[in-house]
């Protein structure tokens, strides 16, 4: 049933399993949970629809890379599934196989581990069963490149989709408005006690389980950790460890324009780098897409109007804030979009201010950041790209002087894929969480989402982190029936 | 990356202006004739010009 906590606060005493955050790795463990026959909370921030009561509490400031993290991620029932393009496609065994560039481990899990769950999060989001993931083109010449495969969910919006199963699955739980605003560490158990759940009065409760999964997204997951004075003080979360470092989005390079050659097909092509290529120029993965533009997307007349309003505008600083509406493309021109892969780095991250929102949780600072082997992917992607179009004579490309030299700022936007924060390690040296999706030093806390992701491939984060959550339900599945059978 | 040279980093409008007539000439003395699609031209390295990633063999003097 789902409940408003503004007006219901009906919890019960104790859950088997509190999940905070109710997108689609949240929604997904709950029905899972609850299915299986335990006791479940589902507590989601936001209400039914988007207010800008709930999604102000997203707010966080910049010193990095422009992230647009207020408007790109949604605080209400389904999660960011409410605006979210749909598209699909799995990580594959070299994602799991090979560490990522810069020091940092890799996964410490075969892909097996996960594969396993690709038919069951292929259904949760609307693809048809057994169905591969195509290619829109041919590939191109050589290793480097073949077309990208990938399958289009219609999209699933989860809070429509899954709404009678919300109200009426036995023994799950909902509370919309039901914000976390504490977790509460206990060092002699080593176990997370309660979380303090609040509404927007900040009227507060403490909610007891046995067991806790944040799953509020890659930006909030740490923030939750980092905002607990109790796992601070017990020294599991530190202000300038793992937590919340190595955050990683995909990167969205305006490559440049091309030119096709006459006569060839319209439709846009799409390729994705192989192993081969990783290999070969020790650069990370990506997805480039070419496309003919035919219609006006934005309003514009000359290159040297372009050109003289983006001087003026980093002349007054106001650059990012235009980057959006400042594209000056036309009918019959070719551009080029990515999304390429960053590998972790340390100062990528997300820290605690001292500043506080209106329910009283510590606001955050997103440094994004990319490293110099960001850099040499998005150059030697977007130079071999080029060559092999060359080859193949489909035509020629310009590339954009900040793909090839690295010393001009990149021009790029997010896609909104959070994801590494609380990254997942064979030991606490390396990660926030263990194999078992669970947090190091805290028995009982688990993360769901693309927080917990090692490296973020080029793959659109979604289906991935599906078949994570559902691994983490028969994980815990198989952990309480264990303990029940013990106690027995 | 070896077969790549770049040699325009930041160009101005005179060398943009420069690119293109070499381009042209190039093309006009060498025989820059398409090739039919799909078909993998023969090359021997590119060069980037004000941006553009073109074969090289466009401006080389294979007689030189």
């Amino acid at each position: 049933m789902i409940n408003d906590f503004q007006s219901q606060k009906t919890l019960r005493d104790a859950y088997d399993v509190c999940i905070i955050g109710a997108g689609p790795a949240g929604i997904t463990l709950g029905l899972r949970l609850a299915a299986a026959g335990w006791r479940v909370l589902l507590a989601e921030g936001g209400g039914r629809e988007y207010s800008s009561l709930s999604q102000d509490l997203y707010a966080c400031k910049s010193t990095g890379l422009e992230l647009y993290a207020q408007v790109s991620r949604l605080r209400y029932l389904g999660g960011t599934s409410n605006h979210w393009a749909g598209r699909c496609r799995p990580f594959t065994a070299s994602d799991f196989a090979t560490p990522p560039i810069g020091g940092l481990p890799g996964w410490p899990i075969p892909y097996a581990e996960i594969a396993a769950y690709l038919p069951a999060a292929m259904e949760i989001v609307d693809l048809p069963p057994g169905s591969d993931f195509e290619a829109i083109n041919s590939g191109l010449v050589g290793d480097e490149f073949e077309p990208d495969r990938f399958l289009l969910s219609p999209p699933t919006r989860f809070a429509q989709k899954y709404a009678a199963a919300l109200e009426q699955t036995e023994g799950l739980d909902v509370f919309i408005n039901c914000n976390c605003v504490d977790l509460e560490f206990d060092e002699a158990s080593g176990t997370l006690a309660a979380v303090v759940l609040s509404d927007y009065q900040r009227n507060r409760q403490r909610l007891v389980a046995r067991n806790f999964v944040l799953a509020t997204g890659g930006i909030e997951n740490a923030r939750q950790l980092l905002n607990s004075e109790s796992l601070l003080r017990a020294g599991i979360v530190s202000q300038d460890g793992l937590v919340g470092g190595c955050f990683m989005e995909h990167l969205n390079i305006d490559l440049g324009t091309f030119i096709l050659r006459s006569g060839l097909a319209p439709e846009p092509r799409e390729y994705f780098t192989t192993d081969a290529f990783t290999d070969e120029y020790k650069a990370g993965k990506g997805n480039v897409r070419a496309a003919l533009l035919d219609e006006v997307q934005t309003y514009g007349r000359t290159a040297e109007v372009k050109h003289f309003l983006e001087n003026l505008a980093c002349d007054m600083g106001v650059a990012s804030k235009i980057a959006f509406v400042a594209q000056f493309s036309c009918p019959g021109d070719g551009l080029i979009s990515t999304l390429i892969e960053q590998f972790p780095n340390l100062h990528s991250r997300i820290s605690l201010l001292d500043e506080r929102d209106a329910l009283g949780v510590g606001k955050v600072n997103v440094n994004w950041a990319l490293s110099a082997d960001d850099r040499h992917t998005i150059k030697c992607i977007g130079s071999e790209l080029a060559k092999r179009w060359a080859d193949m004579n489909l035509g020629f490309i310009k590339l954009n002087d900040f793909v090839y030299d690295t010393s001009i700022p990149l021009k790029m936007s997010p896609h909104a894929h959070h994801m590494g924060t609380t990254r997942m390690a064979s030991s606490a040296q390396a990660g926030v969480v263990d194999s078992n999706c669970k947090v190091f030093g805290v028995a009982n806390l688990y993360i769901a989402g693309s927080s917990i992701f090692a490296t973020g491939g080029a793959s659109n984060p979604t289906l991935p982190l599906l078949q994570f959550a559902l691994r983490l339900a028969d994980h815990l599945d198989a952990r309480m029936s264990g303990a029940r059978q013990a106690v027995g | 990356m070896g077969k790549l040279t770049y040699c325009a980093a930041q160009p101005g409008r005179r060398r943009f202006i420069q690119s293109c007539v070499l381009l042209g000439v190039g093309g006009a003395l060498f025989g820059a004739t398409a090739a039919r699609g799909g078909e993998r031209v023969d090359s021997h390295g590119y060069v980037l010009i004000n941006g553009w990633v073109l074969p090289s063999r466009y401006f080389r003097n294979e007689q030189a």
